[in-house]
């Protein structure tokens, strides 16, 4: 299983997961001339940008530790391209992280306002 | 969600009421201060952030704008941790709170408990300046703000505590102190019944105590110098209720408050004579009160007094005469008050023995001029009392029998001490010390003998018009000492007496 394959897996893992907990999902792979979002969704009144970050072992470090300080900003700069673009204002936002581990037992994180400026 | 409540700054000894506006709005979760806050309520974010998570309640997530007003005011201080932390949760909807006659004040920890502050008695007195009814103050503070007794002071754990509190889920009542059984007295390890001999340091020491009179004593190593000052505080009289209140506010903001209640003994600072000019006086990006304020309605004792930086010696004059000092920086000017009685002791020369029967003194005029002139002559003109001390004789040492022991003396100084407190009732001061020079006529008036013992005085002296007044308050001590309503003769040959040391070295 190559790296790319392996990424879409974990991404399509955790769409199941928020789907299954009444999410509404917007896009997928949103991409702008600043960077990629995997998942932007609502959850109740609140606009959500979900990182997805997968592993199939944790002998390197946990997932969501790949997700430092560049990358968050390279995420809040894109949302708010996104934002602009589609002309919402009046907004909560929130930044998640969805940790997949794909090892012998497949394990979800969901680390809820994770970051954010 | 918007809400705003109060909380208190200080300036100096001077506090500042100010409004806490939170505001809460959709968008990117952030966390702003704005309004001149320093670096100790900029860093509260973190620490309001974790309290309100592990008292239990929601961190909102939410655009957070809280503005401290008035905005030109600075601010520091870590007290308004409470109420920007209260000020989230009210406007988050999970507290009602919209009364506006209540003072919030309290540094939060991680755990949601609420730490002891700095200054919690000058910020309390203010406020009741300001008309303000109730006051939440930390638990540890309580002891330090209960001396008032016109305002509610709710002392308080926890930010739960404070939530159920503004809830009415629990009722504090408002404290009231320990009351009077904090009166114990305190037990020194020093007493003068130690000092074996000396008699005449002893009787200088204590008129310099009963009247709060500057005094400086000049003697060779090992003649009991330090010995006998370290022993001033035990003769020195009790601290009344308003003086008592002004030396806890300066603590209080200086952060020495050891003990948790009202300070109840005369402050003696004895600084190191490598001490800097602002140390003493006080300053600082933000002024602090220096050794001369934390000395306020106490001892300043210096030893060694020539190998004090000259500089820093020269600071002294000001605070002396003015009985406050004014410290400008960039923040603001605050005043600091400084009525203290300055006690000196050096030694004549480098080597210490000029003038010792006993030794002979290895050092040349030259140098003995030198160490001397490091004490300048308007500093000089501002001690009362000037002591010569000789070394013990053998007689006096290997005597069996003790001298006056510490509170026989703190009697007859406390007694003194009386006498002026009802004697200045209506003029705002406490001692002889402090009379100011318009009102020396009307307390120390001398008899035409008395007048004529001056005159003689003056012209084989040759004194200066403030050493003519601080030789008439020092002869008002004398007197009050024995309990006379007038001046007479000995007591102004006494008082002449403590200021004949000066032509013999510095003439």
């Amino acid at each position: 299983m190559d790296k790319l394959t392996k990424g879409k897996k974990g991404e399509g893992l955790a769409l199941d997961y928020l789907r299954k907990r009444d999410y509404i999902i917007l896009e997928t792979n949103y991409r702008n001339k600043i960077g990629e979002i995997d998942i932007i969704a609502i959850e109740g009144e609140v606009l959500v940008f979900i990182e997805v970050k997968s592993r199939t072992s944790t002998s390197f470090g946990r997932a969501y530790e790949a997700v430092n300080f560049h990358k968050q900003r390279k995420i809040i700069n894109t949302s708010l391209i996104y934002l602009r673009d589609k002309g919402l204002n009046d907004f909560q936002l929130r930044y998640d992280i969805i940790e997949v581990y794909m090892t012998n037992r497949l394990k979800i994180n969901h680390i809820k306002d994770a970051f954010c400026l | 969600m918007y809400s705003k409540i109060s909380t208190c700054v200080l300036q100096g000894l001077s506090g500042h009421i100010v409004e806490v506006e939170t505001d809460l709005s959709r968008g990117m979760p952030v966390f702003n201060i704005v309004g001149l806050a320093d670096t100790a309520i900029k860093e509260s974010k973190e620490r309001v952030r974790s309290a309100i998570k592990n008292s239990g309640y929601g961190f909102p997530l939410s655009r957070i704008t809280i503005n401290l007003a008035p905005a030109h005011l600075r601010k520091e201080g870590s007290q308004m941790d409470l109420a920007i932390a209260l000020g989230i949760l009210i406007s988050s909807g999970m507290v009602d709170y919209d009364q506006e006659d209540t003072v919030f004040l309290g540094e939060l920890s991680l755990d949601g408990k609420l730490n002891p502050i700095e200054g919690a008695l000058p910020m309390v007195l203010s406020l009741r300046d300001f008309k303000i009814k109730r006051c939440i103050v930390p638990y540890d503070n309580r002891e330090e703000c209960s001396v008032i007794d016109d305002m509610e002071i709710i002392p308080l754990r926890t930010l739960r505590e404070v939530v159920d509190y503004l809830k009415g889920k629990i009722i504090i009542e408002p404290y009231k102190g320990m009351g009077e059984d904090s009166k114990e007295k305190k037990e020194y390890e020093l007493d003068f019944s130690d000092i074996r001999g000396q008699d005449s340091l002893k009787r200088a020491l204590e008129v310099a105590a009963a009247g709060g009179h500057n005094a400086l004593i000049l003697g060779p190593p090992g003649s009991g110098k330090t010995m006998a000052i370290r022993r001033l505080p035990t003769i020195l009289p009790d601290l009344s209720l308003e003086e008592s209140i002004e030396v806890t506010k300066i603590y209080s903001i200086a952060g020495l408050l050891k003990s948790k209640g009202l300070i109840k003994e005369r402050p003696f600072r004895s600084p190191h004579h490598t001490i800097s000019a602002v140390s003493l006086i006080g300053g600082g990006r933000n002024p602090k009160p220096g050794e001369v304020s934390l000395a306020h309605n106490g001892v300043l004792f210096l030893d060694e007094l020539a190998e004090f930086d000259r500089r820093a010696l020269d600071s002294l004059r000001q605070p002396m005469e003015d009985g406050q000092v004014n410290i400008s920086r960039i923040y603001g000017t605050y005043t600091f008050p400084s009525k203290f009685m300055l006690v000196a002791a050096l030694n004549p020369c480098p080597c210490g023995y000029y003038g010792d029967p006993y030794h002979d003194c290895s050092c040349s005029p030259r140098d003995i001029d030198r160490y001397l002139n490091k004490i300048s002559q308007p500093l000089l003109d501002r001690m009362d009392i000037h002591m010569e001390v000789l070394p013990v004789k053998y007689q006096d040492l290997s005597r069996v029998r003790k001298g006056e022991s510490s509170l026989e003396i703190k009697k007859r100084v406390s007694m003194a001490r009386q006498i002026q407190l009802n004697r200045f009732k209506d003029e705002g001061i406490y001692t002889n010390a402090q009379i100011p020079n318009k009102l020396i006529p009307k307390y120390c008036s001398l008899s035409s003998s008395s007048e004529r013992i001056m005159d003689q005085a003056f012209k084989k002296y040759k004194f200066s018009a403030r050493t003519y007044h601080k030789i008439l308050k020092v002869a008002r001590t004398i007197a009050d000492l024995e309990g006379k309503e007038s001046i007479m003769d000995h007591h102004i040959l006494e008082a002449i007496g403590y200021r004949s040391l000066r032509v013999k070295y510095w003439g």
